[in-house]
């Protein structure tokens, strides 16, 4: 007999878990400051839980949700790939989710740190919470 | 309520299994927490340092926050020895400078503390970092927490 999967915490059936990414475009070799940036749909809110990325080269990256002006790290220090992104396999876990409103906009600052174009792909990963709405 | 089909709980790391309580922060103690807490990277250390140098570095913390886990990255594979000191709780986190592999994680595995560590307004922590290698290394420290 199928056995029902463990309740999630603040998740329930008829949310969906969803993929943002935030692409940006490819990284010169150690270019720094390249703006990309992400809004959230307008259907439901967002209940961030992962970050999963992939590059072609090591990178760094600062991170704000434009929504409540509020910066995940310090504004004069962007945080290196290996201390921020994980792969699906085994992705980065925030310390909390974070939720972010419909149609917030989170921005971020990337830096190639390999001295080669660097190819990279930045997804926020969580749940769509439907019936919050 | 039924749980989501997607994907196991948070509190379940692929890595650990059943035994992720054993690695997790305590959920009691989370729960204790103000729920408007939000997710922050608290970088202890950033810089490059000369081969089989040492440098000092200090964190001074501008809101009150709560540290729930560490990771590190280093530009060489010898990587690097720290220890830490809170200078308002004057705790030291080590006795002795440790191996980078012995004390952080990576984002794929992070480190995590079963309790959270609280972090005062003007906590300060300051850091030792003894690079390992022949090499200049840059090296990043960071400690995920809330804020």
């Amino acid at each position: 007999m199928a056995t029902k999967p463990a309740a999630l915490p603040g998740v329930v059936s008829q949310d969906q878990l969803f993929w943002y990414p935030i692409v940006p475009a490819q990284l010169q070799g150690n270019q720094q400051n390249v703006a990309a940036n992400v809004q959230i749909q307008n259907d439901a809110d967002f209940d961030w839980r992962w970050i999963i990325a992939s590059s072609t080269g090591l990178f760094s990256v600062l991170l704000t949700d434009d929504f409540m002006s509020k910066p995940l790290m310090p504004s004069s220090t962007p945080i290196n790939s290996e201390n921020i992104v994980g792969t699906a396999q085994l992705p980065f876990v925030l310390p909390k989710p974070y939720r972010l409103n419909r149609t917030a906009t989170v921005s971020a600052l990337f830096n190639d740190r390999s001295g080669a174009p660097n190819t990279v792909q930045f997804c926020l990963v969580g749940y769509k919470l439907f019936s919050q709405r | 309520m039924s749980g989501s089909l997607y994907l196991p709980p948070p509190e379940i790391l692929h890595y650990r299994q059943t035994a992720s309580p054993d690695y997790l922060p305590d959920q009691a103690e989370l729960d204790k927490l103000d729920p408007r807490l939000r997710p922050y990277a608290f970088v202890l250390f950033n810089g490059s340092i000369g081969a089989q140098s040492t440098d000092r570095f200090k964190y001074a913390s501008q809101t009150e926050a709560w540290i729930l886990s560490l990771v590190a990255s280093s530009s060489q594979a010898a990587g690097f020895a720290a220890q830490f000191y809170d200078t308002m709780q004057q705790l030291l986190w080590e006795m002795s400078p440790i191996p980078s592999t012995l004390r952080f994680g990576t984002a794929q595995r992070q480190f995590w503390l079963k309790t959270p560590y609280h972090l005062p307004l003007g906590g300060q922590i300051q850091s030792r970092i003894i690079n390992l290698a022949n090499a200049t290394n840059a090296i990043q420290i960071v400690a995920w927490g809330l804020r």
